[in-house]
């Protein structure tokens, strides 16, 4: 009778081990319009990334470039005997060229701009709902101070104060987005620190630090994984609003919002292309990013599990 | 106290409120002139409680009365607003570091919740290896070996050690976090309402966990939960509380056989038993208060059917009615 | 036994899975008679709550029942159309779950959710419902029920709320109430309350009652007869004492020495070992051998029939299935 009587491991199917990542990748894949999204991002990003291969034209080489090519339309052929797929720009640039150097800037805005941005909001937000007292006090006033404001009217006064450039777009989108995620990972932190594997955690003597980090954090992973995504696209949106408003990169590092402003001019006398096809480069990546978010936060929904 | 020696535990005249914060819609009301309503919960109201090495110490109490939070106070998670917690002798409030953690991994709590209690994740091995390797208890290929002996003693199949939370049992589950716990080397556990959230043959298996556990391991314990029966089974001493207060302690036996406060009484009266048949149900009556509100004097006062005048304006004290035994009543004056 | 209220043959109710179908329910038989308490034990999983469900033709998908009949006043539930079993609800068969939240709307106040449920069964004027309203809630013992019909749900302690649940269910009198685990969330003196009200409301009206919990002392002291489930299956049944006294299945008995005696504190518990078998892989057989102390080489390859008792054993439906049963007391233990 004093033998303990071991539980056997649970048999059958329902229990495979599987880490919550490869569990997340399982179900992801499962899911057709997610991985369609994710399958077009891939593709666009590595095409912008790959640019400097595939692009028929450097576009920020003026040599290459001939002021008589100027709008060409789509499919057109130039003096020299080239055919411009997407046509050129005003300056005589390939479109094709342009476009996949504007994603290129375009993506490492926003990727770099929400990485950041997670960075310091996740730290913020932690810190405020696990430490409390006046730090998430004046934390989250600071929170609401800069959410009540619009976004791009304090990416455009900083600007206009910092003057163009990338890496002061980067800046602005940090400091316009960081909020937002302090705020979210705030809200979801707050849940779990009350649940009970916090409590034991500070029962088995861990520092603050830890069970931040090892406890908490990863607990909050998923809003941080949907917002982050979805968040991207609109980092990518906010840098190519500031671009068309010409507040945003220089002129020599045009980015999808730079070319279709630039395009904007004749786009009354029916040279659309230099503006639209920028625009639907931009509307693809966004909605391809969107799509991902959206499922990400489908699948990752406890209530709408199976 | 009727216990000899340093108690391994004392809770003295321990209370502990809770107020909700003042946002700052209110904090800009009060510039006018309007008070904030600030709502405090006693959810412990001086209580005093000493647990002997070795002793099984039950605490019951229904929900609101505060054994959660003396659970918590206990156990070193939550410092208490008012009063003393003393380990072995020593106010823990005046610890040093070292002592600190010393103390916090001495007593140990085991959880309600087999679900929330867990990382969801950790794997079993780093849930319970974790605290060993951190406080250098065990190093290297040591913590490992530790996992798996904590296991085998909770009863857990140490090739379980790789799973997560998820994919065990709610009794699976529960072994895992008295083992968490087990892998400190505590002296004292903790058990908040340990039971109550499993099935009844697993309950079964726990509590005998439990007595194997104080058996060869020679664990004290404070033992809280809702459930008379369990309680009964496991406790030397019980405490009842009653909306943050205690108002009867003393040993189990003579507690159960001869209830002295009317509480305890009606409490008793409403545990369901097995060999009570077709019961015609005569219940207490009244709600439980909220706590927010608690109703002066005693607090039992509107749902006692003995009450007197005096027990609306006055709060009987916690007094010895016979050896070992403690009751808060002002019935026990007038025997 | 007068003619059942309810008469259960053979209800199977699988849950359609991406890992293969799962009985929850899987073949189950019982009866309950008009003002009957009928005590419907089970662990987490046993498919004690999917019965009731079940029984009202609240089963959504990916579940269905899938075979058995559901006997209501000798009509099988499962043929109704759907429009006939929504009349029915509400009406006839009430359901009380164990969080009053589920049946009570939070928006609405409580007279206006309970007028609804009198007229949408019955044309009667507004203010009439409303007097019955208020009726059925001072019969559940609410103080002031005048004033707390004009209250919301979330007015309500959790113990009020679960009287306002139940005096829902008891509007039109219903024939039978179907209790899933009603006082298993609330405190031993309100769950003594709501026993008290629950017992004198259907003694007056002869509603029978199904309470469906995993406590087995209370239904020792409320429920008639008891049935206990595991996995998916009644493996015994009768009268209440019969079943407590004298357990046949070995799971009951189990059970009830694992329920810590009164008498012996600080003694090791009995203790069933292992873990009900997930409903996925459940053994062939028997599904309590693997952790049965009485189990046969044959538990382990036939599902044992249910035995009927003996007229001698008790009468009131006494079944059990096992191959090897407890021996009755007193009687010697049979050579396996």
């Amino acid at each position: 009778m004093t033998e303990p009587s071991p539980e056997r491991p649970a048999s059958g199917a329902a229990v495979t081990a599987a880490a919550p990542a490869v569990d997340l990748w399982r179900r992801f894949r499962g899911d057709g319009v997610a991985v369609g999204g994710l399958l077009v991002f891939l593709v666009v990003a590595a095409a912008a990334l790959a640019a400097p291969w595939i692009a028929p034209q450097d576009p920020y080489d003026l040599t290459a470039i001939d002021l008589f090519d100027g709008r060409l339309a789509p499919g057109e052929e130039s003096l020299s005997g080239t055919v411009y797929l997407l046509g050129t720009d005003d300056q005589g640039r390939d479109m094709v060229s342009a476009i996949l150097y504007g994603l290129r800037i375009s993506l490492m805005v926003g990727v770099v701009g929400t990485l950041f941005a997670v960075a310091i909001g996740v730290l913020a937000g932690l810190t405020a709902a696990y430490l409390g007292r006046w730090w998430e006090t004046g934390l989250m006033r600071l929170v609401d101070f800069q959410l009540s404001f619009p976004a791009i009217m304090v990416a455009l006064i900083l600007l206009a104060i910092l003057g163009r450039g990338v890496d002061k777009v980067i800046l602005a989108i940090i400091l316009v987005h960081w909020a937002q995620y302090a705020r979210v990972i705030r809200g979801a932190a707050l849940v779990e620190r009350n649940k009970e594997y916090i409590e034991a955690a500070q029962n088995l003597g861990f520092s603050r630090l830890r069970i931040m980090l090892v406890h908490l954090l990863p607990n909050c992973l998923a809003p941080i994984l949907v917002v982050g995504t979805i968040r991207i696209a609109s980092a990518i949106s906010t840098e190519a609003t500031l671009s068309f408003l010409g507040v945003g990169v220089p002129i020599t590092e045009p980015s999808l919002g730079l070319l279709i402003a630039n395009g904007y001019d004749y786009l009354m006398s029916g040279q659309y292309w230099i503006s639209v096809f920028p625009g639907v480069a931009l509307l693809i990546l966004i909605v391809a990013i969107n799509l991902i978010g959206d499922r990400l936060r489908d699948i990752l929904n406890p209530r709408l599990r199976t | 106290m009727s216990e000899t020696g340093t108690p391994i535990l004392a809770l003295e005249a321990v209370g502990r409120r809770f107020e909700r914060s003042i946002d700052m819609a209110e904090r800009l009301l009060a510039l006018f002139g309007r008070r904030p309503d600030r709502r405090t919960v006693h959810a412990v109201d001086s209580a005093d409680l000493a647990v002997a090495e070795g002793e099984v110490v039950g605490l019951v109490g229904e929900s609101g009365c505060g054994k959660s939070t003396l659970a918590r106070i206990a156990a070193g998670i939550l410092p208490p607003s008012a009063g003393t917690v003393r380990f072995r002798g020593r106010d823990v409030a005046g610890l040093g570091q070292t002592e600190r953690l010393a103390y916090t991994l001495q007593v140990q709590m085991i959880f309600q919740d087999p679900f929330a209690s867990l990382n969801p994740r950790q794997t079993v091995g780093t849930i319970i290896g974790e605290a060993p390797r951190v406080h250098g208890l065990a190093t290297g290929p040591a913590v490992a070996e530790r996992v798996a002996r904590v296991m085998h003693e909770v009863g857990l199949d140490p090739s379980l050690a790789g799973r997560f939370p998820h994919q065990l049992s709610g009794g699976q589950r529960q072994r895992v976090g008295i083992a968490r716990a087990l892998s400190v080397d505590p002296r004292f556990l903790v058990c908040d309402e340990a039971v109550s959230a499993l099935d009844v043959s697993v309950r079964a298996q726990v509590l005998n966990l439990f007595l194997d556990l104080r058996r060869d391991r020679g664990l004290t314990y404070l033992f809280i939960s809702h459930d008379l029966s369990v309680v009964r089974h496991i406790a030397d001493r019980v405490a009842i509380m009653y909306l943050g207060r205690i108002v009867e302690r003393g040993p189990a036996a003579a507690l159960f056989a001869t209830p002295t406060h009317p509480y305890t009484q009606a409490l008793l009266a409403e545990i369901p038993r097995l060999s009570r048949r077709r019961r015609r149900f005569t219940p207490v009556a009244g709600e439980i208060p909220s706590p927010l509100r608690p109703p002066p004097g005693c607090h039992f006062h509107p749902r006692c059917p003995h009450a007197l005048a005096r027990c609306r304006d006055e709060t009987p004290a916690l007094r010895p009615v016979a050896p070992g035994r403690w009751s808060a009543c002002h019935l026990n004056d007038q025997a | 036994m007068s003619a059942p209220v309810l008469d259960v043959r053979g209800l199977r109710t699988v849950f359609h899975t991406s890992k293969g179908p799962l009985p929850a329910v899987d073949g189950v038989d019982f009866a309950v008679a008009p003002g009957e308490v009928l005590g419907l034990v089970g662990e987490s999983g046993s498919g004690k709550s999917v019965t009731g469900f079940s029984i009202m033709g609240l089963v959504d998908p990916p579940g269905a029942v899938t075979a058995g009949q559901v006997l209501f006043g000798g009509r099988d539930l499962r043929r109704l159309p759907p429009e006939a079993m929504r009349r029915l609800r509400g009406d006839r068969i009430a359901m009380v779950f164990q969080d009053p939240l589920m049946t009570l709307n939070p928006v609405l106040r409580i007279d206006e959710q309970m007028v609804e449920a009198i007229r949408e069964h019955h044309a009667v004027p507004w203010r009439d419902a409303r007097a019955r309203a208020r009726d059925a809630l001072g019969q559940m013992g609410i103080p002031a029920p005048e004033e707390r019909l004009d209250a919301y749900p979330h007015q309500f302690s959790g113990g009020m709320r679960q009287r306002v649940a139940i005096a829902i269910a008891m509007l039109n009198r219903p024939d039978l109430i179907i209790a899933d685990e009603p006082t298993t969330a609330l405190d031993v003196t309100i769950q003594g309350q709501i026993l008290f009200e629950m017992q004198r409301l259907i003694a007056g009206s002869g509603t029978a009652l199904i309470w469906i919990t995993h406590d087995l002392a209370v239904v020792a002291e409320l429920a008639d007869r008891i049935a206990v489930m595991y996995a998916g299956r009644i493996v015994e049944q009768g009268w209440t004492d019969d079943v407590l006294d004298r357990p046949r299945h070995p799971y009951t008995d189990g059970l009830i020495r694992s329920v810590p005696a009164e008498d012996a504190p600080g003694g090791r518990l009995h203790q069933i070992d292992g873990m009900a078998p997930p409903l996925l892989a459940r053994p062939p057989g028997c599904a309590f051998a693997p952790r049965c102390p009485r189990a046969l080489a044959p538990c382990r390859v036939d599902a044992p029939e249910e035995s009927v008792a003996a007229a001698a054993d008790g009468g009131g439906g006494r079944h059990w299935r096992c191959h090897n049963p407890v021996p009755a007391p007193g009687a010697p233990e049979a050579a396996p």
